[in-house]
């Protein structure tokens, strides 16, 4: 394979960057090792999307510094920082072939015809499009354009990799393949990637590592798992999966466990280490609906806390049901992801079920 | 296939009003002034109703005359050049102020707009008098730097070529900064980003993508504007001297001053053909420069195929 990739790193340091008065990102720091797939993970307006272009040099930062590969380009413009970056609409050029597309970027770097014309058909190759190479973009479906798009950012073998959104246009099957095919190209030729999502089921299950941004700053850098079972704030827990959020306060203290009162719900807490609960503390207790075992009144209580409660609502989705659950003298509804298995019965609406979950289970997290 | 047949029948029907229209206000008349071309100038004692041309006289001398009297092919090719002049003068102005447009955005985007169209919005001759007062010598613009003292003589912006081009500018530049202003907000932002990820630099990104995507929009704004400078008629009698009078003025002084109306419409119809020519010559190169290669690309695509049956 002639398309070889030096996978390079990339260090972010204080970089912060405001459009007028408002603050898109502020102070980051952040360092994505060669040959990473990073995620950065955020609703909209959290400055992924800022973050992903001050890398590409599409913006110049307020203040910071940004390294790519130990070279400091924090001032080099768009078309000296040798990246690939692929665009939400893949904005690849209508009045040119699908070959032209993907033969730009060696053409601004004055390669060869003849390397050109072996470049550009391995790139095709290694995104499964060889074949169409003469079409125009209109005439390719959305995942061709997509692969497009890839080969067209790959094909310089750039040392870094930006891809914004580049699943979101895609439909739910296609979106699922791709997720896959990109993962494997990546893995393949090991070029450092950067992707930004807000969709949290695609980094977790593409990541190396997911960066979750919150109002511009970073929430949490961790691997998918560390993210998912040891999410490091409210913010984070709530946005990786569905989560059940419960806001108490202790009521008690005996030894170094406390008493926590959470919407009718009582729980007892050891808080983190080097932190004391006092009466009257604020905690935050989340929940995963995945977490929480639902079963009939007449069936035997499994293990862990339990609690009774009245179903209100039940979505079906196919591997698994959503139950809305109201728990006695509760206030809010309960989630409940019940996995569906064979010769098990839904449960209907209206119906009165035990809630159970392991103590391990609950993450939490007492104010300061 | 019935469903075609029926919406077919509707496309005639909406089209309807279009063609009696044209037919009746454009295709009838200019078939009047062929025929009208082909005819001597009514003699002293022809009768009454037949006052334009004598119908027993079919001859094709007013094209000869045309061809063959120096003075006419003077005015064609002065008109043909002064065309080309105020062609150029517009486009470079356009262009650069549809991206302008295109770029600005809120307040300032409806002022600019306002602005370009404003021209339009005024009576053509009140404009052009306008401007007969800012350029004149004992204009503003001269007026203001005599007594500032920057010149001694007024300079010549008047009744000449100059002001002939500058007044034609102001009167079709509205026309291709409209076309290219809805060529530019159909492009994709991204484009330009695009290509300087790439590796192009910003102008060399800029001529890849947005230049290259509204290059038909040039060439479609070159060509109305060609046609209609090659038709100008105010500008040139208003800022102009006879010398930049143009076919279209000396069609009006063979009918109207010198009632010579069959060679008055021979005129016509040679400066009808004549632009008519030019613009099937254009495209015909442009069919050889633009379309050829594009064709060629295409033939040798594969078949069909797609992931979304």
């Amino acid at each position: 394979m002639s398309l070889s990739y030096s996978g390079q790193s990339v260090r972010l340091a204080a970089v912060s960057k405001n459009f007028g008065g408002t603050v898109a990102v502020k102070d980051l720091s952040l360092q994505v090792e060669p040959g990473e797939f990073l995620f950065l993970l955020g609703p909209s307006g959290s400055g992924k999307t800022t973050l992903l272009r001050l890398i590409g040099g599409y913006e110049l930062p307020s203040g910071g510094t940004i390294e790519i590969g130990g070279q400091n380009v924090t001032r080099l413009p768009v078309h000296r920082r040798n990246i690939g970056m692929v665009f939400q609409n893949y904005a690849l050029f209508p009045h040119m072939t699908v070959d032209q597309n993907v033969a730009f970027g060696l053409k601004m770097r004055h390669v060869s015809d003849k390397e050109i014309k072996s470049k550009v058909a391995e790139a095709l190759e290694l995104v499964e499009l060889d074949g169409l190479a003469g079409r125009y973009p209109s005439q390719l479906s959305g995942g061709q354009q997509q692969r497009v798009a890839l080969a067209r950012a790959i094909v310089y073998q750039p040392g870094l990799l930006l891809l914004d959104e580049p699943l979101a246009n895609l439909d739910r099957r296609l979106r699922d393949n791709m997720r896959f095919e990109l993962k494997r190209l990546q893995q393949l030729i090991g070029i450092t990637t950067i992707m930004v999502t807000h969709d949290q089921e695609e980094s977790l299950s593409m990541a190396d590592r997911i960066a979750v941004m919150h109002q511009g700053h970073l929430e949490q850098v961790g691997t998918p798992s560390e993210t998912y079972t040891n999410p490091r704030s409210t913010f984070v827990a709530a946005f990786i999966g569905e989560m059940n959020v419960l806001r108490g306060k202790v009521v008690a203290v005996t030894g170094n466990i406390a008493h926590v009162q959470a919407d009718n719900l009582e729980f007892n807490l050891q808080p983190p280490p080097g932190q004391a609960a006092i009466p009257g503390q604020e905690v935050v207790i989340c929940l995963r609906a995945e977490r929480i075992r639902l079963s009939g009144t007449a069936a035997p209580l499994s293990e862990g806390s339990k609690v009774a409660g009245t179903i209100e609502f039940v979505t079906f989705m196919g591997a698994s049901t959503l139950y809305l659950v109201r728990s006695e003298n509760s206030l809010n509804l309960l989630k409940i992801n019940e996995p569906n298995a064979a010769g098990r019965p839904l449960h209907s609406k209206g119906e009165r079920v035990n809630l159970s979950w392991m103590p391990e289970s609950l993450i939490y997290y007492f104010q300061e | 296939m019935n469903e075609q047949g029926q919406s077919s029948k509707w496309v005639w029907v909406l089209l309807a009003p279009v063609l009696l229209f044209l037919t009746g206000f454009f295709v009838i008349p200019v078939a009047w002034l062929v025929r009208l071309s082909l005819f001597d100038r009514p003699g002293s004692n022809s009768p009454q109703g037949s006052r334009f041309y004598d119908p027993d006289t079919f001859t094709l001398n007013h094209y000869g005359t045309l061809l063959s009297d120096s003075y006419y092919l003077r005015v064609l090719g002065g008109t043909f050049f002064q065309a080309v002049f105020i062609t150029v003068s517009v486009m470079v102005l356009a262009y650069p102020c549809a991206m302008l447009i295109h770029r600005s955005s809120g307040r300032f985007k409806s002022l600019a707009t306002l602005i370009v169209l404003l021209p339009k919005m005024t009576n053509l001759l009140v404009l052009t008098y306008g401007l007969l007062v800012l350029f004149s010598n004992s204009g503003l613009i001269n007026q203001t730097l005599l007594t500032l003292g920057i010149i001694r003589e007024p300079l010549p912006m008047f009744a000449n070529t100059f002001a002939v081009v500058m007044a034609e500018t102001v009167l079709l530049a509205p026309y291709p900064v409209l076309l290219l202003v809805s060529l530019f907000e159909g492009l994709d932002p991204n484009l330009e980003q695009a290509a300087r990820g790439m590796g192009a630099s910003p102008i060399r990104a800029f001529y890849e993508t947005t230049f290259k995507l509204t290059f038909s929009g040039v060439l479609a704004g070159t060509g109305i504007t060609f046609v209609w400078a090659f038709g100008a008629y105010v500008g040139p009698v208003v800022m102009g001297n006879p010398n930049n009078y143009t076919t279209a003025v000396e069609v009006f002084e063979l009918t109207f001053s010198q009632n010579n109306w069959p060679l008055g419409a021979a005129l016509a119809v040679s400066n009808v053909l004549f632009v008519v020519g030019l613009l099937v010559l254009t495209g015909l190169l442009r069919w050889v420069w633009l379309e050829r290669p594009a064709r060629k690309l295409k033939i040798r695509t594969g078949r069909v195929v797609s992931d979304n049956p």
